[in-house]
């Protein structure tokens, strides 16, 4: 009994009555600002927050109709190949900072290529290159877009 | 009349090499913007408006107009391809156009989408040239209320997209909606659901979000599938065959005016007016349920109506000097470098430069066409790069272009999360269309909504009280018992031929 | 074989990375210590906290043009709108190292209003180092063209028997129209919270709404007011100035309609970081300075329907102290203070 009710599609239920639930505070600490109950910027969020309440309400005691596949979550190789890969680009966003734009990109490449795409580390290192560059023409000589590199001049 | 005669002229002006060269720069850059996912034609103009100081005024609208319509050419490419969409306005390609990918017919539906985006744009602008004064001042008609009634007409697109789940649907709407709450209210200038943190009270940026949900969440859809390649099959025909342009006609026609008339308003996107087309498409067809699946008409009709807003907005550009969408802020902004003041003064005095600049637009969406037809197979073949580089540099694409449009760190964690809940979304089958339309819708409904409200000093009936409002709301009501119909009649048809269940 | 492919590969290396270093045009930063004579030694960034093709945006993009070359290094403009302008603010000033290499181009709106109408504000005049004012913007009334007013002394005595009817199109509570508006209706003895403002998203979006005739009165720069009056779709009835726009002459200005005191406007100018080194802030200012008598700069300043107006550091602080105050103390009395 207590696996069958902790479904995924209940704690989405869940979760969406606790943003409801949020969006609801969100409004009434709002509400001293507005001018008139309905305009406001507490309006929407109250409204949305209600709404949300019930929706997941519904959700939550919505009788699972058929026998639905379980979907799975990939396990193994799979799943550290993807794990890794949004790990890489959080600490991309890291080393941005850091080191700035080219060897960041690069360096995220060379590893990103060699795990997913399973090449020799020649051969990420070149394509890498060859793509950090290429982005780096695009983005920064072209567009001029300003990246945080305090250290390094590129 | 005496504009046609303008606009020969300045057709002889266009084809001069020097002005051809800057048309055929303009679409290309246009379009290269639209691919790429992030970027967009807004900080593409707004690169080029230095240029401004090199390039004589008609050179430099004429360019800057290219890379706005020719974004709309670029986006629908990889959103068929590979499921991303490279402008918020292909997010509707993706639904049909990606299926059809799948199955060999990639060339097809680009081949549609281009045809299709030719059309609309050619539609557009002889409305544009015909129409252009009156068009203007109706536009100005439209106030806060009608503004409002109109998006709730593009909300009733979800009643007939629900698969089995309504409340989920629902939820993700409601979601998609708080997503764009946050931020600084409109009304009281205060922060909402910043919880303290500086960067959340700048919002979320829609497109960091949009390319987290579709590029990031597709490569790690890829991964997880183990895909060598994006493609499935060999791309058997390059191109759209005849029964394929035949069934795409009148979508692209609806698509076009649809995008036109709606594209006139200031603030209507070129994004809501492609998910509408992609809802009127689905209502009128007579098979709703091939929706989805690889649909043709889900494509031409999207495509046709982003390229026909594009068009539509330059009415109140030129005529009113009131930019429909953020690029066209930046061609006002050039225009305004330039001395040239938009508006009845602009045909009167500069008569010459409007319709060069029309003429050039004509040009330019038929450059488009003739690049685009048999590029086709040059870009059926990006779905054959080994998955092991495309989806790396999908991936490092997706964070600069998030980067890009603010110039915020914060807008690429957010997309590099919402690329993970994207992900979470599919695996739990939680619709993300229901999520997408209310996170584009959210915040111009709120704001006409306030701003109705404020107008009538907190009277609801303002809504009925307005003419154009209530026709609206009229429609509305018989749009939704249409849909609810409709529903309920594919459903059953869906039940009898496959057993199984709507999805979209 | 190995080796070959090896030393073949590392050459391509480093020949791309040599290439790309030598097409960048920015070169390594010097030692912060060296003295404002090097500045600038690389790309400066000029942060504009509000979108492109607006009016700080355009002013901020004449500056940018002028300076890179005069300094020869490229002065590039980069958009952090959002939140009033507080966002962008805020990157410029805090987040931002304080070396000289990021500028702030700001307004009243960001600055002084927003610390005027905000008791808890996340930026105060104290974290800016205020080095020049660029320009000004005089501020307009406008009404739909067919309005029955025919002139602003008309108006404003409609306004203050109605003012209930009256509906106002406002960029932010405490923006720059929210101002105008409060100060002129404090002037005439009208309770500022008996009228109705309608919030609206940019300043062609109040004149939209006014020419369309779903709110009265928009207030706002007569640059941003400029195309919709040209092509007559609304009417300007004054302009709050000391003499009348050069842009339109034929509109009077609020003194000669007979309403005195009336001194809101818009400025844009630039600030940096407190703790940014005294002699970059310097050498800003002198070079504005200087720009400010150029011609082709002005040429852009009129293009833009902007007038210029320079400040050096310590009036412009001075002058943006004064407002905050007298700003601070009207929204006070008119309760925009939240």
């Amino acid at each position: 009994m207590q696996i069958k009710f902790i479904s995924p599609d209940r704690i989405g239920a869940i979760i969406s009555i606790i943003l409801g639930c949020l969006s609801i505070v969100e409004s009434i600490r709002l509400y001293p600002y507005g001018n008139k109950i309905l305009t406001g910027d507490h309006t929407f969020p109250g409204l949305i927050g209600v709404l949300l309440v019930i929706a997941g309400g519904i959700l939550l005691f919505e009788r699972t109709s058929k026998e639905k596949t379980k979907p799975v979550l990939p396990r193994g190789r799979t799943a550290f190949i993807m794990i890794v890969s949004i790990g890489s680009l959080f600490i991309y966003c890291l080393l941005i900072e850091y080191i700035g734009y080219f060897f960041s990109t690069m360096i995220t490449f060379i590893y990103m290529i060699k795990i997913i795409g399973n090449y020799r580390w020649i051969f990420s290192i070149l394509i890498s290159v060859v793509l950090t560059t290429a982005l780096y023409l695009l983005f920064i000589v072209l567009l001029k877009t300003p990246f945080p590199s305090n250290n390094l001049p590129f | 009349m005496e504009s046609i005669m303008y606009l020969l002229h300045g057709l002889t002006e266009v084809l001069t090499p020097f002005n051809l060269l800057i048309v055929v720069l303009g679409s290309l850059l246009g379009t290269l913007v639209g691919v790429l996912p992030g970027l967009g034609p807004t900080s593409a103009i707004a690169i080029l408006l230095p240029m401004t100081t090199i390039l004589d005024p008609a050179q430099g609208i004429m360019m800057m107009a290219g890379i706005y319509y020719g974004s709309m050419y670029g986006g629908s490419t990889t959103a068929i391809l590979m499921n991303i969409p490279g402008e918020a306005s292909s997010v509707p390609t993706t639904l049909d156009g990606y299926p059809m990918a799948k199955l060999g017919r990639g060339g097809a539906a680009l081949g549609v989408a281009a045809i299709g985006s030719f059309i609309a744009g050619i539609i557009g602008l002889i409305g544009l040239v015909l129409f252009a004064p009156i068009l203007a001042d109706q536009a100005l008609k439209f106030g806060p209320p009608e503004y409002f009634t109109l998006m709730l007409i593009a909300l009733l697109i979800l009643f007939n997209l629900t698969g089995y789940s309504f409340a989920k649907s629902m939820i993700m709407g409601l979601f998609g909606f708080l997503i764009s709450l946050v931020g600084i209210g409109i009304s009281s200038g205060m922060p909402r659901f910043n919880f303290g943190v500086g960067a959340l009270t700048g919002g979320f940026e829609m497109i960091s979000v949009i390319i987290g949900l579709f590029a990031i969440t597709e490569v790690l859809k890829g991964l997880e599938e183990k895909r060598v390649s994006i493609k499935h099959e060999k791309i058997k025909n390059a191109y759209p065959n005849k029964a394929d342009m035949k069934m795409s006609l009148f979508p692209i026609l609806r698509g076009s005016l649809l995008g036109f008339i709606l594209g006139i308003l200031p603030g209507v996107s070129a994004t809501i007016t492609s998910f509408l087309s992609y809802d009127l498409e689905k209502k009128v067809s007579k098979n709703p349920e091939k929706f989805g699946k690889g649909a043709i008409e889900g494509v031409a009709g999207p495509e046709s109506a982003n390229n026909a807003t594009s068009s539509g907005g330059f009415i109140p550009l030129l005529a009113l000097g009131i930019p429909a969408s953020p690029p066209l802020a930046i061609l006002l902004a050039a225009l305004m470098i330039y001395g040239l003041t938009p508006g009845p003064v602009l045909f009167e005095q500069n008569s010459q430069l409007v319709w060069t600049v029309i003429a050039s637009m004509f040009v330019g969406n038929i450059i488009l066409l003739i690049l685009n037809l048999p590029l086709i197979g040059l870009w059926a073949k990006l779905t054959e790069v080994p998955f092991g580089i495309l989806g790396p540099l999908i991936l490092m694409v997706s964070v600069l272009g998030a980067y890009s449009v603010r110039n915020s760190m914060f807008d690429v964690i957010v997309a590099i999360i919402f690329g993970i809940l994207g992900y979470l979304f599919h695996k739990y089958q939680w619709p993300i269309i229901p999520f997408v339309l209310c996170l584009v819708l959210g915040p111009k409904m709120e704001s006409s909504f306030i701003q109705s409200l404020e107008i009538s000093s907190g009277n609801l009936l303002i809504f009925f009280q307005r003419p154009i409002s209530l026709t609206l709301l009229l429609l509305a009501g018989v749009l939704m018992i249409i849909s609810i119909f409709l529903m309920k009649r594919t459903k059953k048809r869906i039940m009898q031929e496959t057993g199984g269940q709507m999805e979209f | 074989m190995k080796k070959f492919y090896s030393a073949i590969f590392s050459t391509l290396l480093l020949l791309m990375v040599f290439l790309t270093g030598c097409s960048n045009d920015t070169k390594t930063a010097s030692v912060s210590e060296k003295k404002a004579d090097s500045y600038p030694t690389r790309q400066i960034e000029l942060v504009v906290p509000f979108a492109a093709g607006g009016g700080v945006d355009l002013a901020a993009r004449a500056v940018a043009e002028h300076l890179s070359k005069e300094w020869g290094q490229p002065v590039v403009v980069t958009n952090k709108p959002g939140g009033g302008g507080i966002i962008g603010a805020q990157y410029a000033l805090k987040e931002a190292k304080a070396d000289g290499y990021t500028v702030l181009v700001n307004n009243n709106s960001a600055t002084t209003m927003y610390e005027a109408g905000n008791s808890n504000p996340i930026l105060t005049a104290k974290d800016n180092k205020f080095t020049s004012r660029v320009a000004e913007g005089t501020l307009a009334y406008a009404v739909k063209s067919d309005a029955q007013w025919k002139s602003f002394k008309e108006f404003t005595e409609w306004v203050k028997k109605n003012p209930e009817k009256l509906t106002w199109a406002s960029v932010g509570p405490a923006g720059f129209s929210a101002f105008g508006v409060a100060e002129w209706l404090d002037s005439i003895g009208v309770d500022y919270k008996k009228t109705n403002m309608v919030s609206s998203e940019g300043a062609s979006d109040s004149a939209a709404k006014v020419a369309g005739g779903h709110v009265v009165l928009a207030v706002h720069t007569v640059g941003e007011l400029y195309s919709l009056a040209e092509s007559g779709k609304i009417k300007l009835l004054a302009v709050q100035s000391s003499e009348r726009s050069p842009i339109f002459p034929e509109v009077p200005t609020v003194e000669e309609e007979g309403y005195k005191g009336l001194t809101v406007k818009w400025w844009a100018g630039l600030s940096f970081a407190a703790g940014t080194p005294d002699d970059i802030v310097k050498k800003w200012d002198s070079a504005i300075a200087k720009m400010e008598k150029d011609e082709q700069f002005l040429k852009e300043i009129e293009k833009i329907k902007l007038e210029p107006s320079y400040l050096n550091s310590k009036d412009f602080t001075k002058a943006v102290k004064e407002e905050t105050e007298k700003y601070t103390q009207l929204a006070k009395t008119t309760g925009i203070r939240k």
